[in-house]
């Protein structure tokens, strides 16, 4: 049958035919050739804010899909961050108080924070080079940078391949360095020049920055998965209060720098004067020399415990009677010291071992005031992450949170006492003993 | 041998190191090192002065002074006391202080220049003697007596003008503002006699200073002197001879002039300090001691609804400490009262210099020493030109009357009422209105200020306890609808 081989003979090649052209096809649509090569701009180049509706298209970064999940990350971040209001904060009428009190504005003027750059800062970022921006709050650009020059790139193949430091000069943060993702949040959580809450702003009635990196995140709904989960908590903690201690005491450089402006008040234990003086008549609760004012312990409390040199630590323990010439060189050298440990602890693997002992140790400490303790909670709480310890401890960090927590209405700690918070590390040890969690010594 | 030597001399100097190194490190001058040498008796006014003689009966002596000051002085005045006040052994405040500041404080100089007798005020701290067997006795306030003490003996004496008798050494007590000026010393701080209750000294637990009121002060000693209006020498005397010496103007009342005259001496001098201090520290590059400013404007406990977010800061930088304000409402009532007796308003004036100081602690954290320097002494001049006013007014009945009005009639010009110009306008009311009868229309003032200006019980923890809550406490509202309701 001639006509028959012919017409098979036929249809398999129309088939090979159609299965090449289809390929082609499909290659041509879903691997567009780019436009134009992807290379770093120019030293001239802008880079811009394109706001949260460049990312929040529901085939980009709105899915609208379950909190979390690739793909849903705008909406779970509109949903619940608590950074999504942090623009409409500034209209409330506190917020208004605070700028009328803090600018001096007399009645006949409109105290409008919104407009103010200093609140925009932190409050909406984006806003203070795009007014347009203010309703993004502190969005998307905020933490993962401009995005004007990777845009319309960063989803290509092609992006993949560029380095780290040929994204960043485009403009996107790298959030995947938990050092520099830390560096980029304390700029507001702690402060950076230009941009601090200093004890001015606070006594016009914005509340105090106390940051601590591991136990934010812990709150915060995540619209991304970390790498290495298990690792994370522990690392989280450790990286958290390095940097925060580093942004800290940049400031307190900056301002022992500035004749005019030391003491700058926020740098010291809120505290140690911030009490109603007959909490002392049984005895002065402070360590710090008789009258004297020392510096905040919220930030470089635990340092020691990161085997941070401990011959800087000597700063810890100074004061406003300290010249401040003086506090500014001694701030420098625990900066140096706070680096050296950074660089080694940023790749260091998570040990169990380490975090255990870390435990042990904060339940045996003593915490001579609120700052020190609050942050011994913490770090029990991070610790208690890394471990996945049983339910049972959890009751017990609660009852230590709940020591620790401020009366209602009260915005210091009028009934903390070292000795009360030394009673609750005891039971807390006591949750210690009986879980088995691994332990110093413990032999598997 | 040689090996017994070595030990020996190595022994001498951890030895000679040990005794020279056995003071911990304190600031300040150093501590009288032996007990013994603060020894100078100061009981050669006992003797006479302690109960009735019969060999003055002849002299009529006793027209003149009281036969029993000293006995007064040493039964009840809690003066006699004081340095019983800084023993450790002896007073549980003290005690304490002594364990938290680290040092004897019976023994330190700073203490000893209010709680004994200095018997050289005018020395640095470091070269003072002092004499502590009658507390802060008769010399501390009469004067050191080696030179006067013999004169004053004589029948002369009494008719000495005082300028000479100020020259031997004897202090003017009759006249209002010397007096207060004398009392002042302590009662405020010196910065020439070295005398001032640090921010430490509060710190380790000196209870603070209550506002100081001279004419209160001197009834609650109890006063051991006679008053002129019953002292039969001084009425028998011509209206002139009264005046040129003993300072008494026949036809007035004693009270409404003390207490005018009480008050400008006591802002002059409150302002002096500021400005010694603000002197001495623009050299040394030091912030003012914590004590200068208002101690409540930090040591409150912070609240969410907090009422001084609500008041606001009334043109001050938020979150700046600002000075801790003398009492300067019971100055302006008797400005008021110069204004209805023809002086002209100085009451903008005193606005002036009184911002201009605020503003000198406003200018940076702590303050601006310079300028706070300059604006305080323009303050002290300025209440000095305002003494010398008064002095010249005619204080009698109808001038009572009229200054216990302003007084009652005075509301706080700043912010809020505070518990410093509280107290001591209750006081001045009292002083004025109530001196002699029971103050029960002033009952309802009692929940928020002190009727009497004693420290008694001066070891009780639980008293010192009650006098720190009155501040902290001070609810200006309720006080001042209690204060309003006042009637002479």
């Amino acid at each position: 049958m001639p006509y028959v081989e012919r017409a098979v003979r036929s249809l398999w090649f129309l088939m090979v035919f159609a299965f090449v052209a289809g390929s082609l096809a499909w290659a041509a649509t879903n691997n567009p050739p780019p436009a134009e090569p992807i290379a770093p701009p120019t030293s001239n180049s802008p880079i811009g804010y394109v706001g949260n509706a460049g990312c929040s298209a529901t085939g980009c970064h709105n899915n609208m899909g379950p909190a979390g999940t690739p793909g849903a990350e705008y909406s779970t971040w509109a949903a619940a961050d608590p950074h999504a209001k942090a623009y409409g904060v500034l209209f409330h009428p506190d917020a208004e108080r605070m700028e009328r009190l803090y600018r001096k504005l007399p009645p006949s003027v409109v105290a409008a924070p919104q407009n103010d750059e200093l609140c925009l800062k932190c409050h909406a970022p984006m806003a203070v080079s795009n007014p347009q921006l203010k309703n993004d709050a502190v969005g998307c650009e905020s933490c993962h940078g401009p995005a004007g020059q990777w845009r319309t790139t960063h989803y290509l193949r092609d992006w993949q391949s560029l380095s780290n430091d040929a994204k960043v000069s485009l403009g996107l943060a790298n959030t995947k360095n938990l050092v520099s993702r830390v560096e980029m949040c304390a700029k507001c959580h702690v402060g950076a020049p230009g941009m601090e809450v200093d004890h001015e702003l606070i006594a016009s009635g914005h509340p105090r920055l106390l940051f601590d990196y591991s136990a934010y995140h812990d709150l915060l709904p995540r619209h991304w998965k970390e790498p290495d989960e298990t690792a994370f908590p522990a690392r989280a903690w450790a990286v958290g209060r390095l940097v925060a201690a580093k942004s800290a005491l940049d400031l307190l450089t900056l301002h022992a720098q500035d004749e005019k402006k030391w003491p700058e008040l926020a740098d010291f234990n809120c505290y140690a004067c911030h009490r109603p003086l007959t909490a002392d008549l049984d005895g002065p609760t402070s360590a710090q020399p008789l009258g004297e004012l020392g510096l905040t312990s919220w930030h470089l409390a635990l340092l020691d415990r990161l085997n941070v040199d401990n011959e800087h630590l000597a700063v810890r323990h100074l004061g406003l009677r300290t010249p401040r010439l003086g506090m500014a060189a001694s701030a420098d050298k625990l900066k140096s010291a706070i680096d050296t440990r950074l660089h080694t602890i940023d790749h260091q693997p998570f040990d169990p071992k380490w975090a255990a002992n870390l435990q042990q140790a904060l339940t045996n400490s003593e915490n001579k005031d609120w700052d020190s303790a609050t942050q011994n909670y913490l770090a029990l709480a991070a610790m208690h992450r890394a471990l996945k310890s049983p339910p049972k401890q959890k009751d017990q960090l609660t009852a230590l949170r709940d020591f620790l927590r401020f009366e209602p209405g009260h915005n210091s700690p009028s009934r903390f006492s070292p000795q009360g918070y030394r009673q609750e590390l005891i039971k807390f040890g006591a949750t210690r003993n009986d879980d088995p969690t691994p332990k110093p010594g413990d032999v598997r | 041998m040689a090996l017994v030597r070595m030990m020996i001399v190595i022994g001498f100097v951890v030895l000679s190191f040990g005794y020279a190194n056995d003071d911990p490190p304190i600031k300040g001058a150093p501590l009288v090192r032996n007990e013994a040498l603060v020894t100078h008796n100061a009981s050669r006014c006992m003797p006479c002065h302690e109960t009735r003689r019969e060999e003055f009966e002849k002299d009529g002596v006793y027209k003149f002074i009281r036969p029993d000051c000293a006995m007064v002085w040493k039964t009840h005045d809690p003066h006699s006391r004081a340095s019983e006040a800084i023993d450790p052994e002896k007073n549980a405040i003290a005690a304490r202080m002594a364990s938290a500041l680290g040092y004897n404080v019976k023994l330190k100089p700073e203490c000893l220049t209010c709680h004994s007798v200095d018997t050289t005020p005018n020395a640095p701290l470091t070269e003072k003697k002092f004499s502590w067997r009658y507390g802060v006795g008769c010399e501390s306030c009469h004067g050191m007596a080696t030179q006067w003490f013999e004169p004053h003996t004589l029948s002369t004496w009494r008719k000495t003008v005082p300028s000479e008798k100020e020259k031997l050494g004897l202090v003017d007590l009759r006249d209002p503002s010397k007096r207060t000026a004398k009392c002042a010393t302590c009662h405020i701080g010196s910065s020439a006699e070295g005398k001032f209750v640090t921010h430490e000294m509060y710190a380790a637990g000196h209870p603070p200073l209550l506002p100081f009121e001279p004419v209160t002060f001197g009834r609650d000693q109890p006063q051991h002197w006679s008053l002129p209006e019953t002292n039969e020498f001084i009425q028998s005397e011509s209206a002139e001879d009264a005046l040129r010496y003993f300072h008494v103007r026949k036809g007035e009342q004693r009270v409404p002039r003390a207490l005018a005259l009480g008050a400008l001496t006591v802002l002059r001098d409150s302002a002096r300090l500021i400005a010694d201090h603000a002197e001495k520290e623009s050299s040394t590059g030091n912030a003012l001691d914590f004590a200068h400013f208002d101690c409540f404007a930090c040591h409150k406990d912070l609240v969410s609804d907090s009422s001084r977010l609500k008041r606001g800061y009334d043109t001050l930088t938020p979150g700046r400490p600002p000075m801790r304000k003398p009492p300067i409402d019971l100055i302006r009532a008797v400005l008021a009262f110069g204004l209805e007796n023809g002086r002209r308003d100085f009451d903008p004036e005193l606005n002036e210099k009184l911002n201009g100081l605020r503003l000198a602690f406003d200018r940076r954290p702590f303050g601006d020493n310079k300028a706070i320097a300059s604006a305080a002494r323009q303050l002290e001049h300025w209440a000095s030109d305002r003494l010398a006013d008064m002095s010249n007014l005619h204080y009698d009945e109808a001038a009572r009357i009229s200054l216990l009005n302003q007084v009652l009639q005075t509301r706080p010009r700043s912010i809020d009422w505070e518990y410093d110009s509280a107290q001591q306008l209750t006081w001045a009311a009292k002083a004025l209105g109530w001196y002699d009868k029971p103050s029960t229309e002033l009952q309802p003032l009692t929940r928020f200020v002190l009727m009497n200006s004693l420290l008694t019980k001066a070891d009780s923890q639980a008293v010192f306890r009650d006098r720190l809550r009155l501040r902290y406490r001070f609810d200006p509202i309720e006080f001042n609808k209690a204060w309003t309701t006042l009637r002479p």
